[in-house]
């Protein structure tokens, strides 16, 4: 499934229009292309290493919230000779 | 922690074929509708937004035709969904050729007016939904700026003239002369002789017995099913080649090309440009009824519904017990299309003397023809 993430923004570098957003306390970098007026402590979508849309805080929670209720799942391995 | 999904792709060398082997890992989540069970319909379908924000639209419309046709859900008919679903399809179709073939040129990038892009989904949500009335003006409206935003960045010329090219000579005249990133990326296969990069036998989706898949993806292997889908033994792909096939200009460069690059990406172009004209048509056939709900007979009952997305065909299914979800199965097109046996795989398994330079672009190049959508790192073993 392709699903884009909630992540708080935490740096911004407007040279390259990018930014730094935390997950769960773990940091990516990300393109700023495709959305406008974001600051330090919204919470944007990503997907593939892009902010899709700013969400507020609380929907971000509820999706996490949601997402979390799935739980983890184990990479499946195979392979094609 | 909570994880994206990720397709993860090993090409190993053996004895001077490249990709003699591919192996192909995948941590994409398969059971995310079973955060839906236990909830009335009404509830799956407010929380669907939520989770789904990438081909929302797609989703939303799954789901509801599923619960529409169990008769626990009303809303607008259906040609209200097919309209925002295709102009979904337009705006991740535009995302994927300005994201992925601008390269390393985010000047390209910059001339395309991305907010136009990221909005054209939203209006059309709001056309369809504002009091239960459809504007077919507006739609019509939309459908003719999506014309000229296409025809100003992408073809030079209007979308549907553009797809009256019929071969390759056609397309190789467009695509040498232009100045949009679709043009560039194009000329830039071509130029590299690349068109076809990827080739492999490949088997297109057809549609399939509805009653048969519910079973599938329901009975007691329907994880494996979701995760490694397979019909009667055999591996199929789905998405703008897939559907586009026939196409007189995909048609002739496939001949002479085969499934690779070049067709791919025309394809993903044809079923773009043909948006405008198919929003247009679709305007025209909205009534402003809605479908009313109908009785519900049963304790148990199924529902399924597949919606054509950019990247290939959605299913959604779901059993529903007393009013509450009982069982959410969820069969994304990727898990066709990054089979370990499917398109993607045999397309790079296709891939041959070329540099560990050239073969990494050429594996990230047919990757993302294939669906440029998916989270995916490719390694050379």
């Amino acid at each position: 499934m392709c699903l884009a993430l909630p992540a708080e923004i935490v740096e911004i570098d407007p040279t390259l229009d990018k930014a730094t957003v935390s997950l769960e306390g773990v940091k990516k970098e990300i393109s700023l292309a495709l959305v406008e007026d974001v600051s330090v402590g919204d919470f944007v979508l990503v997907h593939v290493g892009y902010a899709l849309s700013k969400v507020s805080r609380s929907e971000a929670e509820k999706t996490l919230e949601l997402m979390a209720q799935v739980g983890q799942k184990t990479p499946q391995i195979e392979e094609v000779s | 922690m909570i994880a994206e999904g990720k397709i993860t792709i090993d090409l190993a060398r053996q004895h001077g074929d490249p990709c003699a082997k591919v192996t192909i890992r995948s941590n994409r989540r398969s059971d995310i509708g079973k955060v839906l069970c236990g909830r009335s319909p009404q509830e799956a379908l407010s929380l669907l937004p939520m989770i789904f924000s990438v081909c929302g639209k797609a989703h939303i419309s799954a789901a509801s035709g599923a619960l529409r046709s169990l008769g626990l859900n009303e809303g607008l008919e259906d040609v209200a969904g097919q309209i925002v679903v295709l102009g979904e399809n337009a705006r991740e179709h535009l995302l994927r050729v300005i994201l992925g073939w601008s390269g390393d040129r985010p000047e390209l990038i910059a001339q395309i007016p991305v907010a136009q892009v990221m909005s054209l989904v939203a209006e059309l949500t709001q056309e369809m939904s504002l009091n239960g009335v459809s504007d077919i003006d507006a739609v019509s409206r939309i459908a003719s700026n999506l014309s000229d935003l296409l025809e100003t960045h992408l073809f030079s010329c209007p979308p549907e003239q553009w797809l009256q090219l019929q071969t390759f000579a056609d397309l190789e005249c467009w695509a040498r002369t232009g100045e949009t990133i679709a043009s560039q990326y194009i000329d830039g296969i071509c130029q590299q002789n690349w068109q076809s990069v990827g080739a492999a036998s490949t088997k297109f989706l057809p549609p399939l017995p509805l009653d048969e898949l519910r079973q599938k993806m329901h009975n007691r292997d329907g994880d494996s099913f979701i995760i490694q889908p397979e019909w009667n033994g055999l591996n199929y792909e789905t998405g703008p080649l897939s559907r586009c096939h026939s196409h007189a200009l995909v048609a002739s460069i496939i001949d002479e090309y085969g499934t690779g690059l070049l067709a791919r990406n025309i394809a993903r172009l044809v079923e773009l440009a043909g948006i405008p004209q198919a929003l247009a048509e679709l305007a025209t056939e909205l009534t402003n009824k809605n479908v009313k709900r109908q009785e519900q007979r049963q304790d148990m009952i199924t529902g399924i519904r597949g919606v054509e997305t950019a990247r290939g065909r959605l299913i959604h299914s779901l059993k529903v017990r007393n009013n509450q979800i009982a069982d959410y199965r969820i069969l994304a097109p990727t898990e066709w299309n990054f089979h370990p046996h499917g398109p993607a795989a045999k397309g790079l398994q296709s891939l041959s003397n070329a540099s560990d330079e050239d073969l990494q672009q050429q594996a990230h190049m047919l990757i993302q023809a294939v669906d440029p959508c998916v989270d995916f790192a490719v390694r050379i073993v």
